[in-house]
């Protein structure tokens, strides 16, 4: 084992490597408070890259909603409950947020690699705390999900349909968790894997599976918290996300040679997401870069937060929490910087405004943006605050430099005329 | 006819559900969604129609348990507060030729 | 008799084995890894199935998970004389596992057991399970059984006949688990908890223990005797008593509300008579029956057609 500083834990931890970052990490920041559940993105992934023989039950990408959903079943409880019973009641955090070293204050408990030390399984010793999961805990990824139930009658224009109005519906609040690889800093994936055959690419972090050296031990799936690596029967082989990285690399010809985001991304009618490549200091920490986007939410507004960090694997997929829901819900999902996080989002200011209007604006990567201050719009008083709107426009520019974006806050939406094919 | 023991895998079981806390936040729900479309570029009329659409399970959801009066009344409410216009007239009873067989 | 394999099942199996099983040798799991890895080599698909549907055969065999299936098998005598084969084919959820019998249009019987490859993992998990849905098998290929698979789901309305199913379940498992008990088989449930199950659904017997006891002690029952006691456990058909419960005589659903024949209109038991002529003013109806020809009567519709 090797000592390694995970910024996200606000302290050094475990783990079976030594330390190695990329020179930039490709991250992606998902506003939660916009997602609706349509599964657009789970079909863009689907179709772009798990639509063959033996991959049928595979979902790279995939929305569940919390907090009944998980694919597979369970995912995060089942988790939680291996660390609770390896460390009982001490996965706790304390300690002040601090600078960009430690912003979330100090994790005390144990990640799922300092866990695994301690802790036998029914396969043996592991390098990191997990368990494989079952076929049928893989299979029906929305079990468990809300159901929709519309009536027999619906009004006019409207979708009727009775197919969900036997199924139980949940009456309290929930909400939908896109998920996918967060190509982690330190990966458990990597860490379990008997073959290496699971490397971290040097120039973006993406995480990826040698399907030559892969030899389908499923460690790697036993070892994901996130549980986002799947067996294929077909070829006897781990895979998982692969980060769409031709477009990463700015291979897709759409992109004119410079990077994209990914399928999932670029689908998101929502405009929940927004994906880039972040610089990287020597200790894995993010180098300052003041006008990158997700540098900004991550760090500066800091109203994006890692899912789960205590699991200690430094996922580099933030979230922007729901707002809506229930605080002790989400500090344990998003740890301690929730309640700063959910009171910035929803005052937000001037600059996060216009932050905001960069999600699913271009399929481009945006890698600097800056702000044209425009005229005051009006002043009110929201949820007891004062509220100023300013009309600025946000410019986002692409790796080279290229202009991809320039939007307004109050920007019109322009509905595409029907003969035009719609095109992601 | 009682059967085997309840089964927690069974979607169709009744699950006791452990949950922090059955707060009732569809109306914070519907602000945020309100909100977040409102600043895409959505006029109120639009978003109205999300929260109608069974596609859109959440917003739909909302609909279903409250009532499209709580709804509407929610994004008037949103779209004063951040001094846009609303396009949605009041809320108005279905008629019975709206109602399609 | 035949023992197939489902590849599925095979491999699923043996993977779990090498990780989970402590006295499988470790240079036996060295050995099967080299074994895939070789399989890996082949790029045609077609050809490296093969391979890998070789490796893990050998293995199931080694591990001894063949013999467990052969032995589990072999301790139900009758399955060799009455089966063609016996097929085990991997389940992918739980609801998935059980025994089917096919039967052959010559008359050639298959029984077709699914299983989730964690069971061939663990023989606790393993051997009951195993005891349990051959048990079943054998009984259904047992002439002196008498197994009607037709019978079962027949019933007046969808509701009976999920009830009657349930009830039947039950009743055959009650007396597989009492008779594989007592010749010393690992069973799926304890008597305790099987007691606990019939309690749950036949409470309204005040015989329900002593019932219980019949069956979890007694000998082989017949598909006849099962069925009757699920479809009538309390014997209405024989009695045709007036009594919480028991069936309508007109309309066969269970009821809770008699209405006697005296309490009824002349006109309206003119009715009932001529639509049900076996039926007995002693007997009386269920209220809803009574309120249906009530109805009618007093409407002036007319009375339905004699066929």
């Amino acid at each position: 084992m090797s000592k390694v500083y995970n910024w996200q834990l606000g302290r050094e931890m475990e783990y079976p490597y030594d330390a190695a970052f990329p020179d930039r990490q490709f991250a992606f920041v998902f506003n939660l408070n916009r997602c609706i559940g349509c599964q657009s993105c789970t079909m863009a992934c689907k179709s772009t890259w798990t639509f063959s023989k033996g991959q049928e039950h595979m979902w790279w990408n995939n929305v569940e909603t919390k907090p009944y959903g998980g694919y597979p079943h369970h995912w995060d409880v089942k988790l939680l409950s291996l660390l609770e019973q390896s460390n009982p009641g001490g996965q706790t955090w304390n300690g002040q947020p601090a600078d960009v070293k430690a912003p979330y204050g100090q994790f005390k408990g144990r990640t799922v690699f300092e866990a695994a030390t301690t802790h036998i399984s029914p396969e043996g010793a592991q390098r990191a705390l997990g368990y494989l999961p079952t076929d049928e805990e893989w299979a029906s990824p929305n079990r468990f999900e809300d159901n929709p139930s519309g009536s027999e009658k619906g009004h006019r224009g409207q979708l009727a349909f009775s197919s969900g109005a036997n199924t139980p519906q949940h009456k309290t609040w929930f909400f939908y968790l896109a998920r996918l690889c967060n190509h982690c800093s330190y990966p458990a994936c990597l860490a379990a894997c008997p073959r290496n055959a699971i490397y971290k690419r040097p120039e973006d972090g993406i995480v990826l599976v040698d399907q030559e050296r892969c030899r389908g031990y499923r460690k790697c799936m036993e070892a994901c918290p996130y549980k986002k690596t799947l067996y294929r029967g077909t070829t006897r082989t781990s895979e998982k996300c692969i980060g769409c990285f031709p477009r990463v690399e700015g291979r897709d010809p759409d992109g004119g040679g410079i990077p994209m985001q990914t399928r999932c991304m670029a689908a998101c009618v929502g405009h929940i997401r927004l994906q880039g490549l972040v610089q990287m200091n020597a200790d894995g920490s993010w180098k300052e870069d003041r006008q990158h986007p997700l540098y900004y939410l991550v760090h500066v507004a800091k109203v994006a937060l890692p899912l789960y960090p205590q699991f200690g694997t430094e996922p580099n997929g933030y979230y922007i929490p729901p707002r809506w829901v229930p605080r002790p819900y989400l500090r344990q999902m998003f740890g301690p910087g929730v309640d700063a996080a959910v009171e910035r989002y929803s005052n937000p200011d001037r600059e996060l405004l216009a932050v905001l209007q960069l999600f699913g604006k271009d399929a481009r990567m945006c890698f600097r943006y800056e702000i044209k201050e425009g005229p005051k719009v009006f002043e009110n008083s929201i949820r007891g605050r004062k509220f100023e709107l300013f009309d600025d426009t946000v410019i986002g520019y692409g790796a080279d430099g290229t202009k991809i974006i320039e939007t307004k806050v109050e920007e019109p939406l322009h509905v595409r005329p029907s003969q035009h094919a719609n095109s992601i | 006819m009682p059967k085997n023991e309840s089964d927690p895998e069974d979607p169709l079981e009744l699950n006791g559900v452990a949950l922090l806390t059955n707060e009732d936040t569809h109306g914070e729900m519907v602000v945020c969604f309100t909100e977040e479309f409102m600043r895409l570029g959505y006029n109120a009329s639009k978003i109205l129609a999300l929260f109608r659409d069974p596609f859109y399970i959440g917003p739909s959801m909302v609909t279903q348990e409250k009532g499209e009066a709580f709804v509407h009344d929610i994004i008037s409410e949103t779209f004063k507060a951040w001094n846009r216009e609303c396009d949605l007239t009041p809320p108005q009873q279905p008629q019975a030729e709206d109602l399609v067989p | 008799m035949q023992l197939l394999l489902d590849d599925d099942l095979v491999e699923g199996a043996t993977f779990l084995c090498a990780t989970r099983r402590h006295d499988i040798p470790s240079t036996s799991i060295r050995r099967f890894h080299q074994s895939r890895e070789k399989a890996y080599s082949f790029l045609d698909p077609d050809e490296r199935q093969e391979a890998f549907a070789r490796v893990h055969q050998e293995f199931f065999q080694e591990w001894g998970l063949r013999a467990a299936l052969d032995s589990g098998l072999a301790r139900f005598q009758n399955l060799q004389q009455h089966l063609m084969a016996a097929a085990f084919r991997k389940a992918r959820v739980r609801t998935e596992e059980g025994a089917d019998l096919h039967v052959n249009p010559d008359a050639r019987r298959r029984a077709i057991v699914a299983l989730l490859p964690e069971r061939m993992a663990s023989t606790d998990r393993l051997d009951p399970f195993l005891n349990h849905e051959l048990q079943h098998v054998s009984d259904m290929v047992d002439p002196a059984f008498e197994y009607d698979a037709e019978g079962v789901s027949a019933g007046a309305s969808p509701s009976q006949q999920r009830l009657v199913r349930e009830r039947y379940r039950l009743i055959w498992d009650v007396t597989i688990d009492g008779r594989l008990g007592r010749c010393g088989f690992a069973t799926v449930a304890t008597e305790a908890e099987r007691s606990a199950e019939f309690e749950r659904a036949f409470g309204f017997l005040a015989d329900r223990s002593d019932r219980f006891v019949q069956l979890w002690e007694g000998d082989h029952p017949t598909h006849t005797e099962v069925l009757s006691l699920a479809r009538d456990p309390r014997g209405f058909s024989q009695t045709r008593q007036i009594e919480p419960g028991a069936p309508c005589p007109l309309c066969g659903f269970a009821t809770f509300q008699w209405i006697r024949a005296a309490d009824i209109s002349a006109v309206v038991l003119g009715r009932i008579r001529k639509d049900f002529k076996e039926w007995h003013e002693d007997e009386a109806l269920c209220a809803r029956c009574a309120e249906m020809y009530e109805a009618t009567a007093m409407e002036g519709l007319p009375t339905t057609i004699e066929l």
